[in-house]
C-alpha cells in the first residue's frame, strides 16, 4: 500500500513539474509578445515623427505628445496627393501642347479637354499614377535628355537603332487612345442593342468576349431566325473594335473595315440582315428538297437601295412545277413571287409559237405573294409554309 | 556622277540653335549643407546626384584676335558615358533688364577619341580642371553645385588641388532661340534661394584680369 502511495506521489510530482514548466513557458510567451508589440508600436510611432522648421534648421519631434493625431496624417496624405496630381497634370498639359493631333487639345485651368472624336466633349480630370523618371546627365554639363539617345552620335547609330530608342507615346496619348476605344465600344454596343430591340426578324445576337485589351475588344455577332438557328447560320461576324476603327471578319472570310461612325455599322448590319433572309431561303431549300436555280447577294436589277444591295434567289420545287423567287433589300423589304405551271393559269394568253400541249407542263408567269398576309411568325417560317404548300404530297 | 546639292544657308531650326540661359553664384563650403538641403526641397523629387567631371578647354588660334574655344568634358564617375563637346558663344547683348545671361550654345556628344580628334584638327589644350558636386533639376532648369580643382600634372586627374574654399553654383536652362520665357522662371527660382546664395548674371568677358 505504502509503495503504491509512494509511486503515486512520484507520478503526481512529475505531472506537477511538467504543468509548472508548461505554465511558465506560456507566461514567458505572453510576456515576449507583449514586449514585441511594444517594440512594434514604438517603431510605428517613430515613423510618424513630426517635422518643424525653426529658422534655417529643421527639428524633428519624436515625442509621443502627438501620438495618435489621425487628422494631421490625413491632411499630409491629401497634400501629397495634390502635389502628385499637380505634377501629373503639368506633364499632361505639356504633352497636350506638344503632341500633334487633328483636333487640338484645350488646356484650361485644371482641365484638359480633348475631343477623341469630332462632335464629342470629354472632360478629363486626371487621377492616373505616373512617375517621371529622368536620368541626370553625366558629365553634368550635358543637356537633359534620353541617356541612350546621347550615344547615338558617338556610336554612329543607324536609323533603325534610333527609332528603337524613341519613346513610344506619352501619357496623354495613351489616355486618349483608351478613351477612344471605350467610346467606340460603347457606341458599337448601343448600335447592336438598338437594332436588336427594333428588329425582330431576323434576330441579332451579340456575344462579347471577356478577354479584352485596353485598346481592343471583340464581339461575335450572329444573325439568326428564331426556330431555324441550326439551319440558317450563314451570317456570323467577328467584330474587332479598335481605337478608331472596327474590323469585321465575315464567316466567308471577307474582312471589312468600318470607321467609327455609328451609321456605318448600322447600315452594315442592316445589309447583313437582309442578306441573311436570302441565305436562309437557300439553306431551307436544301432541307426541303428544293433546287436553287439562281442566287445573288448583290442583284443589279430593280430599285436601287440606299443601304447596301438587294439579294435575290430563285428556287424550284422538287418536281419542278413551281418556283419561288425572293428579292430582299435592306430598305425595300422582301418581295416573293411564285411561278405556276402554265396549265394552272386561267386566261393564259394564247401564243402562236407555243402551241403544243406538252408546253403546258412548264412553269409560266409569276404571281406575287401577299407576304404580310402569310401565316408564320417570321420570314423563314412563312417560307417553309409556302414551300410545303407548293410541294404536293403523294 | 554629280555631287548632291549642298544647302548654302545655315541650319537655324531644330535643336541645333539653342541658347543657354545662365545665372551663377558661389557659396562658402561652410554654407554648402544648408544650400543642398534647400535645393533638395525645392527641386524635383529625385535622389540628388553627385558627379565628378574632367573638363579640358581647347583653343584654336586663328589669324584674328579672339581664339575659338571648345570645351570637352568627360565624366570620371561614369567612365563609359560619352564625352560632351560644347561651344559657347558670346553673351547676347540684349536689353539690360533680362535677368539671365544668354548665349548661343551647341552641345554634341562625342566618343572617347575626342581629345585626339581636336588635336588633329589643330586645337590645343589651354587648361583643364576637375569639378565635382551635385546636380539638381527643376523642370527644364538645371542647378549644379560644384567645387573646382586644378589639375597639377597634365592628364593626371588623381592629383588635384581645390581652387578655393567655396562651391560654384550655376542655374542654367537650354532653350531654342526665340523663347524668352525662361529668364522669369529662373529669376523667381533664384529669389527662393536667397539669402543663402545670390545668383546673378556674370558676364565672362568682364572677368578677365
Amino acid at each position: 500500500l505504502i509503495s503504491k502511495k509512494k509511486s503515486l506521489a512520484t507520478a503526481a510530482q512529475l505531472l506537477l513539474k511538467g504543468a509548472e514548466k508548461l505554465s511558465k513557458s506560456v507566461a514567458e510567451n505572453q510576456e515576449n509578445r507583449r514586449q514585441r508589440d511594444f517594440n512594434a508600436e514604438l517603431l510605428r510611432l517613430r515613423s510618424q515623427w513630426k517635422l518643424r522648421k525653426v529658422g534655417d534648421k529643421i527639428l524633428g519631434d519624436l515625442s509621443y505628445r502627438s501620438a495618435g493625431t489621425q487628422p494631421w496624417h490625413v491632411k499630409l496624405e491629401a497634400a501629397q496627393n495634390v502635389l502628385l496630381c499637380k505634377e501629373i497634370f503639368a506633364q499632361l498639359s505639356r504633352e497636350a501642347v506638344q503632341i500633334k493631333s487633328q483636333i487640338p487639345h484645350i488646356v484650361v485651368k485644371n482641365q484638359i479637354i480633348s475631343q477623341p472624336f469630332p462632335g464629342q466633349i470629354a472632360d478629363d480630370d486626371i487621377r492616373v499614377q505616373q512617375l517621371s523618371s529622368v536620368v541626370m546627365p553625366h558629365p553634368a554639363s550635358a543637356p537633359f535628355g534620353h541617356k541612350r539617345l546621347r550615344l547615338a552620335g558617338p556610336m554612329a547609330y543607324d536609323k533603325a537603332e534610333i527609332s528603337n530608342l524613341q519613346q513610344s507615346e506619352g501619357l496623354l496619348e495613351k489616355i486618349i487612345k483608351q478613351a477612344k476605344h471605350i467610346f467606340l465600344r460603347s457606341r458599337t454596343a448601343r448600335t447592336i442593342d438598338s437594332l436588336a430591340s427594333r428588329i425582330e426578324d431576323p434576330q441579332i445576337q451579340a456575344h462579347w468576349s471577356n478577354i479584352n485589351d485596353v485598346y481592343e475588344s471583340s464581339v461575335k455577332v450572329l444573325i439568326t431566325s428564331h426556330g431555324y438557328e441550326q439551319i440558317c447560320k450563314s451570317i456570323q461576324l467577328q467584330l474587332n473594335i479598335g481605337v478608331e476603327q472596327i474590323r469585321v471578319v465575315h464567316r466567308d472570310g471577307r474582312v471589312i473595315t468600318l470607321s467609327h461612325q455609328e451609321q456605318e455599322l448600322q447600315d452594315f448590319l442592316l445589309s447583313q440582315m437582309s442578306q441573311h433572309q436570302v441565305h436562309a431561303v437557300q439553306q431551307l431549300a436544301k432541307v426541303m428538297g428544293w433546287h436553287v436555280l439562281s442566287f445573288s447577294n448583290h442583284v443589279g436589277l430593280g430599285p436601287v437601295e440606299s443601304i447596301g444591295n438587294a439579294s435575290a434567289i430563285t428556287v424550284a420545287s422538287p418536281n419542278g412545277e413551281y418556283a419561288i423567287s425572293v428579292r430582299n433589300g435592306p430598305e425595300s423589304g422582301c418581295k416573293v413571287l411564285v411561278q405556276f405551271p402554265r396549265n394552272q393559269i386561267k386566261d393564259l394568253p394564247k401564243s402562236d409559237v407555243v402551241q403544243d400541249t406538252k408546253w403546258n407542263q412548264l412553269r409560266g408567269p409569276h404571281k406575287e405573294v401577299n407576304w404580310s398576309k402569310m401565316e408564320g411568325r417570321n420570314f423563314v417560317y412563312k417560307m417553309e409554309l409556302l414551300m410545303a404548300a407548293l410541294t404536293p404530297c403523294l | 556622277m554629280e555631287a548632291p546639292p549642298v544647302t548654302v544657308m545655315p541650319i537655324t531650326s531644330g535643336t541645333i540653335n539653342m541658347m543657354e540661359y545662365l545665372l551663377q553664384g558661389s557659396v562658402l563650403d561652410s554654407a554648402l549643407e544648408s544650400l543642398l538641403h534647400r535645393l533638395r526641397g525645392l527641386c524635383d523629387n529625385m535622389e540628388p546626384e553627385t558627379f565628378t567631371d574632367h573638363e579640358l578647354v581647347f583653343l584654336l588660334k586663328g589669324q584674328q584676335g579672339n581664339p575659338f574655344i571648345l570645351r570637352a568634358r568627360r565624366s570620371l564617375s561614369h567612365p563609359t558615358a560619352p564625352w560632351h563637346l560644347r561651344y559657347l558663344g558670346q553673351p547676347e547683348v540684349g536689353d539690360k533688364s533680362r535677368h539671365a545671361l544668354v548665349r548661343n550654345c551647341v552641345d554634341v556628344a562625342a566618343s572617347h577619341s575626342l581629345p585626339d580628334f581636336l588635336n588633329e584638327m589643330g586645337f590645343r589644350m589651354d587648361h583643364e580642371f576637375v569639378t565635382s558636386g551635385h546636380i539638381f533639376r527643376k523642370g527644364a532648369m538645371k542647378v549644379v553645385v560644384c567645387n573646382v580643382s586644378r589639375v597639377l600634372v597634365p592628364g593626371n586627374t588623381e592629383n588635384t588641388e581645390r581652387m578655393s574654399l567655396s562651391h560654384l553654383v550655376e542655374l542654367s536652362v537650354l532653350a531654342p532661340a526665340g523663347q524668352d520665357t525662361m529668364s522669369e522662371d529662373m529669376r523667381s527660382f533664384a529669389e527662393q534661394l536667397k539669402p543663402l546664395i545670390h545668383l546673378e548674371k556674370i558676364d565672362p568677358s568682364k572677368q578677365r584680369h
